[in-house]
């Protein structure tokens, strides 16, 4: 197993009530493999895959990358060198162009690639972003182009765990089907693990594995 | 570095705010700086002052003081001042503030001219410029003196033109050696190696009883005080032939001070060991009515700076507030990337610290026309209310303390910059960008990134 989530807890105040969303929740999770978590709204998914990123902490239980502990490899060395994360919203850096996000990213790594800039030109081409795009700032792209930037930059650090919450919820059914057998290729010809969170039965139905979260636990 | 190129990027791709960031840096640093200057130039002009007024402190007996506690019962009956002692003024010479310590005392004699050099042998008597209508004529002043040269060699007001010091024997042996002013030796036709003989009279039961004594000219003096007929002789010498009159220190004492702007400094080191009723003199009144309007005009200038510093803390520290609310979806995609908090900290700190040093540069070239008008303001008003009738204020009471000219003073008000002051005021400026960036920016610190992006 690459990851494993072991016995996790989470809940909320809801008042003076605790509401549990994760209850004692298990899962492992292989390498090489294409999951998909579907679950209703509130079921808790954004959450676990908050947990799952390390940008949060659960309240009992652990969560393993490799064997280890992440919270022994500490959750920023986590997030920078093991993980790359690709949000509902399109979450990159206003005022900088599409390549230059895309390039942040592998400074942040620290990656050793030569030339920086022609890898990410690469990688944006490889999502469907011609170099004439990459170089306009991300405010003047639309926002399927803003979503495969943010993918092009969870592609680029070349991480074995790619974790998405929603990931393609702002694209066109072709755009959509495109990024996801895009997700598909890296898994099976990269030995890539990817999880995504979605509502999208079409997207889920293109996984290898379909997990589901009812009552705070991953079903298949 | 990623911290420094997305710095320089956001810098120049977000204008509106960075030119919102120049523009309140550069209203609170061109204050700070008039205020810093205008502190600067104040304390020039009243460091010139008291150069002017010079460094001499005197050692007196404070007998206003005395009588009026005397008056008022506050002392018994009879009691009387403690005279000056000689080893006390010497200990007080000790300390490290004073550069040279002298004291010095009188003797009234008439003068005679006994020429050698030409063969007349025959008393002449000796002018003088017959100044005092209250004595008679040919008399004068022998002042005794502790060192080779006079007080006033030193402080400006007088110099050796012909001639020597005093050498060290001349003042241990008490030799016959004296400085006379170049007016008194023009008028006397004197040159040093010419003898001059002073008659001492002393009134006793068979009458007058007169004493010669030949005196050397060593050396010729010019001097800026009117009072052209002092004559200089070792102190030993005048008081061989005051013989010891009364058995304590009658004499005047005065420390010359290293640096003129440690007076006050040497005087608050001292006081407390002085006698009761003794006091180190320094015209501080003169001082003080001169510096008067520029303490008022610094008084104003320094509660004004630092009233711009606060609020200057407070708005700069508001601005970055709203800075890094504004980045905060940049801070939380990058805390998700897994950078780490100081380097994100790091990379506002460098975009704050890189438009105020911007800002600092020009701020140098502005601030510097305005302290300009400021200073020319502050030198034609405040200067000229501290200016009596007379364009030079002439501190009468001891000609050992100097003349201040206004017109220097305001020459003095000099509200260029230089190197020291641009270090300070940098200084000042980044503190104050510290200090108002500090809480905002450590506030990044505690921020966590699921919250970020979940809003």
């Amino acid at each position: 197993m690459i990851f494993e989530i072991d016995n996790i807890n989470y809940g909320y105040q809801d008042g003076t009530k605790k509401r549990m969303i994760l209850k004692d929740l298990s899962y492992g999770f292989e390498k090489g493999k294409f999951y998909t978590i579907l679950g209703p709204s509130g079921s808790g998914k954004s959450t676990l895959l908050a947990l799952a990123c390390a940008l949060d902490n659960p309240e009992s239980g652990s969560i393993k990358y490799d064997g280890t502990d992440i919270k022994k490899i500490g959750y920023t060395k986590f997030r920078r060198d093991n993980i790359s994360i690709i949000f509902q919203k399109y979450n990159l850096i206003d005022f900088l162009t599409g390549v230059e996000n895309v390039e942040s990213d592998m400074m942040i790594k620290k990656t050793k690639h030569k030339n920086k800039k022609d890898l990410a030109y690469r990688v944006l081409d490889s999502v469907g972003i011609v170099k004439s795009k990459a170089d306009r700032k991300v405010t003047n792209l639309s926002g399927g182009e803003q979503q495969r930037v943010a993918i092009a930059r969870a592609l680029v650090k070349d991480t074995d765990l790619i974790l998405g919450d929603e990931p393609t919820g702002a694209l066109d059914t072709a755009t959509e089907k495109e990024v996801v057998n895009l997700f598909k290729t890296l898994a099976r010809e990269h030995n890539k693990t990817i999880i995504l969170v979605t509502h999208s039965d079409d997207v889920a139905n293109m996984s290898d594995i379909k997990l589901k979260l009812i009552d705070g636990k991953l079903v298949e | 570095m990623r911290q420094l190129k997305h710095g320089i990027k956001s810098i120049i791709r977000r204008p509106i705010k960075t030119t919102m960031l120049f523009l309140i840096f550069l209203v609170v640093f061109n204050l700070v700086f008039t205020g810093v200057i205008t502190q600067n130039s104040i304390t020039s002009s009243k460091n010139y002052i008291r150069n002017q007024i010079g460094g001499v402190v005197e050692y007196q007996i404070d007998y206003t003081s005395f009588y009026n506690d005397l008056q008022n019962g506050d002392l018994p009956d009879g009691t009387e001042v403690p005279p000056i002692s000689l080893d006390k003024l010497l200990e007080i010479g000790e300390n490290d503030y004073v550069k040279k310590t002298y004291y010095t005392t009188n003797a009234w004699l008439k003068g005679e001219i006994e020429s050698i050099n030409d063969g007349d042998d025959g008393p002449i008597i000796m002018e003088d410029f017959a100044k005092r209508s209250f004595a008679p004529t040919n008399y004068f002043t022998l002042t005794g003196i502790n060192q080779p040269d006079s007080v006033g060699m030193n402080i400006g007001k007088e110099t050796l033109v012909e001639g020597e010091l005093f050498s060290q024997d001349d003042l241990d042996y008490g030799e016959n050696v004296i400085f006379i002013s170049e007016d008194l030796a023009s008028l006397n036709n004197l040159l040093p190696g010419d003898t001059v003989v002073f008659t001492q009279s002393e009134w006793t039961q068979d009458g007058e009883v007169t004493t010669e004594h030949n005196f050397t000219v060593k050396g010729i003096y010019s001097t800026t005080d009117s009072d052209k007929n002092k004559v200089y002789a070792p102190y030993t010498t005048v008081d061989n032939l005051e013989e010891n009159w009364a058995d304590y220190f009658t004499g005047q004492a005065y420390y010359l001070i290293e640096d003129p702007l440690n007076i006050d400094a040497f005087k608050a080191d001292v006081q407390d060991s002085m006698p009761d009723y003794h006091m180190l003199f320094s015209n501080d009144a003169e001082y003080e009515e001169l510096t008067a309007p520029l303490d008022l005009v610094s008084l104003i200038s320094n509660l004004l700076t630092w009233v711009v510093l606060a609020a200057g803390v407070l708005i700069i520290a508001s601005i970055v507030t709203i800075f890094v609310r504004d980045r905060k979806f940049e801070i939380g995609l990058l805390l998700s990337s897994g950078e780490s908090k100081l380097k994100i900290v790091t990379q506002f700190v460098f975009e704050i610290a890189l438009i105020a040093v911007i800002t600092f540069g020009v701020s140098t070239l502005t601030s510097s026309l305005i302290s300009d008008n400021v200073s020319t303001w502050i030198a034609e008003t405040q200067l000229v209310s501290a200016e009596p009738d007379a364009p030079w204020i002439g501190i009468w009471t001891n000609p050992l303390y100097g003349e201040v000219n206004m017109e220097d003073v305001q020459n003095q008000f000099d509200s260029s910059i230089n190197g020291s002051t641009l270090l300070s005021m940098f200084g000042i400026n980044l503190g104050l960008i510290i200090m108002s960036s500090i809480v905002p920016l450590t506030a990044i610190m505690s921020f966590k990134p699921r919250k970020i992006l979940q809003d």
